[in-house]
């Protein structure tokens, strides 16, 4: 399987999905104009790689500061998929990270923590830099 | 190329009217993403330099984003944007007189055969507390979506969470087809 990679634009997210690291990023914005049709891809390469692997720890970072309804749905079928194949991992870490004054992004985090206490939330507080 | 005389008297009126209900923002026309997008930009660099706290800024953001998408996805009234079909509609946000929330506002027609589902949706989640809402929110999330919605079919639960009072809309009848439907979201 080969990395997935999806360069951040204007109501679409970074995706970095990188198999050697283990590690999967999903960055920035998220409000597509078909919110569904634009992770289906997404999805099904991750459905992919969970059914192909095992073994070590899988890392995921969300580092969102704005995503539609819809999104969310997406991120609760990605988090359903995580969940279902969490004994062939060592351990799935969901890193979420929120801006400093964002008790909204905090919420959905602490929200999907409670729906899915088999994988390992991290409710990360961020500077914002800018 | 002739303008009528009307406007050019109605144009500073209509501005007046708009200053009166404190609305920072309005927009009327084709909603495509780029139109929302690029409002949506504009929106968020007044709101970041702005006097309103940064929680409270994000929730008319998000309320802005959800209706203009709903808008686009499924005014009555289209308009082909680069082969796409884009809704028509209008959309505006103000500060309410108790200078403690804000408002953000939309209309557009939609069909008549839409019209009950519609009502019966927004009056169950003005019925339900915020754990309620909260519940099914979380539960219908893990739902498939209805298959005749365009996203997830949780837009409007999400705003009712966000809301800090109840949904308040209105459905006039326009003509055998369409009614116009405005809805307020009090943030």
């Amino acid at each position: 399987m080969k990395n997935l990679f999806l360069d951040g634009a204007d109501s679409q997210p970074k995706i970095n999905f990188d198999i050697d690291k283990r590690l999967f990023l999903i960055e920035g914005e998220s409000y597509p104009e078909h919110t569904l049709d634009f992770y289906s891809p997404i999805l099904t390469w991750l459905r992919d790689y969970i059914h192909s692997q095992q073994g070590d720890e899988l890392v995921f970072d969300f580092r969102l500061y704005y995503f539609n309804s819809s999104t969310s749905k997406v991120f609760s079928d990605i988090f359903a998929l995580l969940e279902s194949s969490v004994r062939a991992f060592e351990s799935i870490k969901i890193n979420w990270y929120y801006e400093v004054d964002d008790d909204n992004m905090l919420e959905y985090g602490e929200e999907f923590q409670e729906d899915f206490p088999a994988l390992q939330f991290s409710l990360i507080e961020e500077d914002d830099e800018d | 190329m002739v303008i009528e005389r009307g406007i050019i008297n109605e144009f500073q009126d209509l501005k007046e009217t708009v200053e009166k209900e404190s609305i920072f923002l309005y927009f009327s026309g084709t909603i495509s993403q780029d139109a929302l997008i690029g409002i949506g930009k504009s929106l968020r660099s007044n709101l970041r330099f702005s006097h309103i706290k940064q929680d409270q800024a994000i929730k008319i953001f998000s309320v802005f984003i959800e209706l203009m998408q709903n808008i686009k996805n499924y005014s009555s009234e289209i308009i082909k944007v680069d082969n796409k079909s884009c809704g028509v509609g209008s959309i505006a946000i103000g500060e309410l007189k108790d200078n403690k929330q804000f408002f953000v506002i939309c209309g557009n027609p939609i069909l008549n055969n839409k019209v009950t589902k519609l009502e019966n949706r927004i009056n169950r989640l003005n019925s339900m507390s915020k754990d309620e809402l909260k519940q099914f929110y979380r539960q219908e999330r893990q739902r498939e979506p209805d298959p005749d919605s365009k996203g997830a079919g949780i837009g409007f639960i999400e705003m009712a969470r966000k809301s800090s009072e109840l949904l308040e809309y209105k459905i006039t009848p326009i003509d055998d087809e369409n009614s116009f439907f405005t809805l307020k979201v009090t943030v």
